[in-house]
Order: structure tokens, then sequence, then C-alpha cells
């Protein structure tokens, strides 16, 4: 089992009332939980705001059962799907609820352990905002900091030096973390990307 | 394969990958970010929980010694404390109505048949019932005298007689609506309200205080003037609580006197439960007082004509928010203003 202890550290500081935890929690996992429920609410800002609000309370008011072994954003992820449950009931015009691919309990448990096989080649079957979306998810279930260096290295084009100057670590520290989120985004992604490529097993085969 | 080639083969495909990677990204854009407008917002509620959820779970101790209080001012009625639960009376005098209920709350006819009614604003509760709140639910009564109890979430609370309470678990607020004066006394000779506990009795001397009673201990903490603390034990003083103190009984060792923050988060709950402000005809000046007294602070004109235009500015309609979000709608709709600062409400005019 994964203990996950650096996101352990965090929970345990934001019991302790340490005002910088409670910044990195915020920071770190505000927009990411935003996104997670604009998704599922058709890109409804309000009700987003009212679910993601809710849930991050729920969460502080529970951290004390935190236990590190799923990731923190995992961790929040259910609270924030219950709390997305809650609110459809109430508000009838969304009675449909919206299941999204990473939904499936198996794909979160992959995410969750960075277990999923490689994929060589890139999705070309994907339809582009489908892509555009599984990216973005994929980017938000990494770490906060992979995720964002990868954002600003390859879709804003931001050089390793600027990327180290906003990390506040050095240019080859920023290097070395850029390769190591590669290598994490390949796994997260690959296991997103795979309900969509993988191929219908004609009927009748073994 | 040779192993020169395998190797310069797995570097091909480590270097492709990188490149397919690259491409990947070149072909979405930024992830989307919610507004300033909105993170703020939920920033501001979010970070608000937080501190109140640390808040009670944070404690600071120190403990100074306490002296024998030589000479007591007043004398109190101590209540023998057993391990049995008292039964309670049946007689039906009325001790309070409920003036604010939040969430679900049962009263209870007795103890051992829990036929639990809902209660409702206003309805009247009587000696001899107990009042039951669960998680996210609190109450708050007007005694007679106009004595404000209020009990938090997960709190049990037993009505014995109309100036006696016990609390069995969780915490209760009491405002008695009279001031102590400096030598202790009450300005208004209202009778005392008790609140009993298994570790001893609290009775106020003119305050604003809270009781707490968990498996841990009891906490006897006190926003504005004074309470005496009476233990079972006939033999040991009474202990005087004042305000911006805790009196804190943690497992079997003796008392610790703490410092408490009366404009503290711990308080947050009680001001939740205060009733609203009866505005129409009033002056803001009187608006400003009730604002003060539920939140424990003092207001100070910072001038002459501030005051003036608080005495003369009359409101209107009914306002049944928290006190502190009340002075955040009321006062900008005057020529003032009023901002909180170490434990006052500063008001001025509004330039």
């Amino acid at each position: 089992m994964v203990i996950h202890l650096e996101d352990k550290e965090l929970a345990k500081r934001l019991l302790a009332g340490d005002e910088r935890a409670f910044a990195r929690f915020f920071d770190d996992y505000f927009s990411r939980l935003f996104r997670f429920a604009m998704m599922r609410l058709s890109g409804d800002e309000d009700a987003a705001r009212e679910v993601v609000q809710g849930a991050m309370i729920k969460a502080l008011r529970n951290i004390h059962g935190y236990r590190g072994e799923s990731a923190l954003y995992t961790w929040l992820c259910v609270i924030c799907r219950n709390e997305l449950t809650d609110w459809v009931r109430r508000n009838t015009r969304y009675r449909q609820h919206l299941v999204l691919t990473e939904d499936r309990p198996e794909i979160q448990a992959a995410i969750d352990a960075f277990n999923a096989p490689e994929r060589d080649e890139p999705p070309e079957r994907c339809r582009r905002d489908e892509l555009s979306r599984l990216i973005h998810v994929a980017l938000d279930n990494l770490p906060a900091r992979y995720g964002n260096a990868l954002e600003w290295k390859y879709i804003e084009g931001h050089s390793v030096r600027e990327i180290a100057l906003k990390l506040d670590i050095s240019p080859e520290a920023a290097q070395s973390l850029l390769a190591r989120a590669k290598r994490a985004f390949r796994e997260v992604y690959s296991t997103l990307l795979e309900p969509v490529v993988s191929p219908v097993a004609p009927q009748g085969s073994r | 394969m040779e192993k020169g080639k395998s190797n310069r083969t797995n570097k091909d495909r480590k270097a492709g990958n990188a490149d397919a990677l690259e491409t990947l990204f070149r072909q979405v854009s930024s992830r989307p970010e919610p507004s300033r407008q909105v993170r703020e917002g939920v920033r501001s509620a979010v970070h608000g929980e937080w501190r109140a959820v640390t808040a009670r779970r944070h404690w600071r101790r120190r403990t100074i010694g306490l002296a024998a209080a030589a000479s007591v001012a007043l004398v109190f009625t101590v209540l023998v404390l057993n391990a049995t639960r008292q039964s309670p009376s049946t007689d039906l005098r009325e001790m309070a109505r409920v003036e604010r209920v939040i969430g679900h709350v049962r009263v209870l006819a007795n103890q051992t048949a829990e036929r639990g009614a809902a209660l409702a604003l206003q309805t009247p509760v009587y000696q001899g019932q107990s009042l039951r709140t669960g998680e996210d639910s609190g109450i708050a009564l007007r005694l007679p005298g106009g004595t404000s109890l209020r009990l938090d979430q997960n709190s049990e609370l037993r009505l014995l007689d109309v100036r006696t309470v016990a609390l069995d678990s969780g915490r209760v607020y009491v405002d008695s609506q009279t001031r102590a004066s400096e030598n202790g006394l009450a300005e208004v000779a209202s009778p005392g309200l008790a609140v009993v506990t298994t570790r001893g009795v609290v009775r106020h001397l003119g305050t604003q205080y809270m009781v707490r009673v968990a498996e841990s201990g009891l906490r006897v903490s006190v926003r504005e003037g004074r309470v005496a603390f009476e233990s079972g034990d006939s033999k040991s003083a009474p202990l005087f609580v004042s305000g911006g103190e805790e009196l804190a009984f943690d497992g079997q060792g003796g008392p610790a006197l703490i410092t408490s923050d009366p404009d503290g988060e711990q308080w947050l709950w009680a001001e939740q439960l205060g009733a609203g402000f009866v505005m129409e005809g009033r002056p803001m000046a009187e608006f400003l007082e009730w604002v003060a007294g539920e939140t424990g602070t003092e207001v100070v004109y910072l001038s002459g004509e501030a005051k003036g235009v608080a005495t003369r500015t009359k409101l209107h309609g009914t306002v049944d928010l928290p006190p502190r979000r009340a002075l955040e709608l009321v006062v900008p709709t005057s020529d003032l203003s009023a901002e909180f600062r170490n434990g006052t409400i500063e008001v001025k005019l509004k330039r």
C-alpha cells in the first residue's frame, strides 16, 4: 500500500492551524476541483462554485480522517463527487448525472497508483475536444507542481529558467522535475486513454 | 538483436515518446481557471470554516497559580452532584421560549422514554425537559429576565428548574444581558442562571460565557464579565473566571486558568444562533450596541459627530443575520463606517 507522505504532512499541518498549509491546500487543489466539477455540471460556474466550496469545507472538517492511503486529490475528488451527487439530487434539471471516463473506479485506482502500462503511439483516433479534456484531466491528476510545470513548458511556452523562478528552484532541479512530470503524465494519460483506443472485441471471440 | 542496437532502439523510443508528448501538448490550450471573484469568494468561505474547525481543536495552555479567594463578594448555593442523573421534575413550569433553531433539535420529556418532538420558534420549553442537538444543529432560548441560552451542535441540556440547567455534553453559551461592574457585582440584580456539570456549578455575575463538557473534561470560557465556579467539594473555595479567561479541567488533574480570546472563532457558533435585530424605527446606535453585545466587543466612536449621526439615524426593517454580517450590510447604508479592530467596533464618519 502506498502512503502519500507529503499529503499526509499537509493534512497534519492543516489540523494544526498552519496558515501556509491552508494557502498551499487552497492554491493546489481549488482550481483542479473546480474544473472537476465544471466538467460534470456542463460548465455551470455558479453550480461548480457551490459544489466545490461545500466539498472543500467538508474535507477540512474531516481532514483528521485522511490517512494518506490515497493521494489527497483523489480523496478530495471522492468528497466532491458526493457533493455533486447531492447537488444533482436537489437540482432536477441535472437529473441525468454525467459520468465521465475517469470516474470509473478502476481508472481512479490506476491513476492513483500510477501503474498504467506505457503507450507508444499518440491517440490519433481521439476527437480534438475529448483529447484536450483528457489532457487537462491527466494534468489535474498529477501533483500540482508536475501539472503546472508541464503546462508552463509545453502549452504556454515558458523556458526552463522561467519555470525554475516560478517554482523557486534551480534550473537543474526544474529540468529534473520536468522529466519526472513527463513520465508521470504518460502513465496517467495512458490509463485515461485506454477505454477510448482499445478496440472492441468482436462478439464470439475469446 | 545485438545489445548495442537494442540500447539505441530504447533510446530512440524514449526520444520518440518525448517528441510525441510535446506534440500532444501543442494541440491543447492551458487549463481553464476560475475567475478571481469566484476564487476569492470560495477562499474566504473555506478559510473561515477552517479557522473555526482549528479553533475548536486548538487550546493554548498556561497554568497560573490560583490564590484562595479570600474575599467573596457573593454567596452561592452549591448544588451537590451525584453520579446518577436527577429525575426531571414533572412540573410543567415554563422555563423559556425558543428564539432560534438551526437544523433538527429534539426535546425530550424524560431520559428513559425518549419521546422526542421537533421544536419550532416561540415554542415554550418546560422545567424537566431535555434538549438534544445533533450534527449541524443548535438552539437559542430566551429566559424570563432576558438571559439568552444557546446550545451548540451535538449537545444535551437538561432544564432542572427556572434558574438551573445541567449540561450533560457539548457546549452551552450564556448571555445574561447584564454587565458586571468593577467590583464583580451585577449592575442589575437579575436572578443568576446556574449551569451544572459533573465537575461543578458555574454561575454568572453578569456576563457572557460558555461551558463545554467533553470526554476530556470541562471548559468554562468567559467572554465578558465574571463567573464563579464551585466544585462539589465544600472545602474548596470558589474559582473566579473573568473576561478573556478560561478555566480548564482535563482528566483527573486540577484546574488550569488560561487565556481565551473574547473575539476568537470559538464564539462564532453562538453568534450564529443569536436572534436578529428588529431595526424598525430604532437608532443606528442601538443596532451597533446589539452587534457589540453579540460579538463580545465594545462600540468606540472616533468622533462626537459620528456618535451624533449614529444616534439620529433611524433604521427600517429587520435584519435576521449573524451580527458581523448584519454590520457589513447595515452600516454602509448610512453616513458611517464601522470596522472590528482589537476587540472594538470603531465607528467613524464616511469621508
